[in-house]
């Protein structure tokens, strides 16, 4: 019991020293606008590709979203430690 | 399959020595070469950007649709990153089967789909502002 207790603590106390974060993926346009390919940036409980890149870019229109490198919905529920990529119009060929 | 991102110029004679067979009697090919001019104006050089891992990704989910759809043997696909001149290829698909009309569907099918869903970004630069085919600048400056 009193080591379960004190292994929520821990983890509380880890999770404080070190909270959750999403590193984020720039191309094209958008990492030159961004001035970076690539970003750690907090986590907030219920982040989405969408609320992410309108709290980091502002807006979302026109992006699509890669997670872990496999295209997901702008509503895909982001997990700590994730990899979000910001995907802008493709011109492949 | 073979599937390659290259910061070097395209050796195309790899993705067609790597489709060749003893069984195909047929090799279709593509190559996408940067043009002098797009929509009616000069083009100086395209610089290309790739997402390599859901490239690879991607690509990859393409073949398996065409391996779906027709009896192909092996398909290369070599793509470029980096800054392209006029005359430079950008892409090349090759495509192998034993009769000629399944590689030929299957490499305009590969470019097409190609074209809407990989990760594949060019800047193109023109006399005057370089600009990012598809984007309007639309973010806010940070």
């Amino acid at each position: 019991m009193n080591n379960s207790i004190s292994e929520t603590t821990d983890k509380a106390a880890a999770a404080a020293a070190h909270p959750p974060t999403v590193h984020l993926l720039f191309f094209a346009a958008v990492r030159e606008q961004m001035g970076t390919a690539a970003r750690e940036v907090a986590l907030k409980p219920g982040d989405t590709p969408l609320t992410v890149a309108e709290r980091v870019l502002g807006s979302a229109r026109s992006l699509l979203f890669a997670v872990n490198d496999d295209l997901v919905s702008a509503d895909h529920v982001l997990q700590p430690g994730d990899r979000l990529a910001f995907i802008p119009p493709m011109a492949g060929g | 399959m073979l599937i390659e991102v290259t910061d070097q110029s395209i050796d195309a004679g790899r993705a067609l020595d790597y489709v060749r067979h003893r069984s195909c009697g047929a090799v279709a090919f593509f190559e996408g070469d940067i043009r002098e001019t797009n929509e009616g104006e000069a083009v100086i050089s395209l610089e290309y950007e790739v997402y390599e891992a859901l490239f690879r990704k991607v690509v990859s989910q393409i073949a398996a649709e065409i391996k779906d759809r027709w009896a192909v043997h092996e398909i290369a696909v070599i793509q470029r990153s980096g800054h392209l001149q006029i005359g430079d290829a950008g892409i090349v698909i090759a495509v192998s089967s034993p009769h000629r009309r399944e590689a030929l569907e299957a490499v305009a099918y590969l470019i097409e789909e190609f074209k809407k869903r990989v990760p594949v970004w060019k800047k193109e630069h023109r006399p005057g502002q370089p600009k990012w085919i598809n984007w309007e600048p639309q973010l806010p400056q940070k």
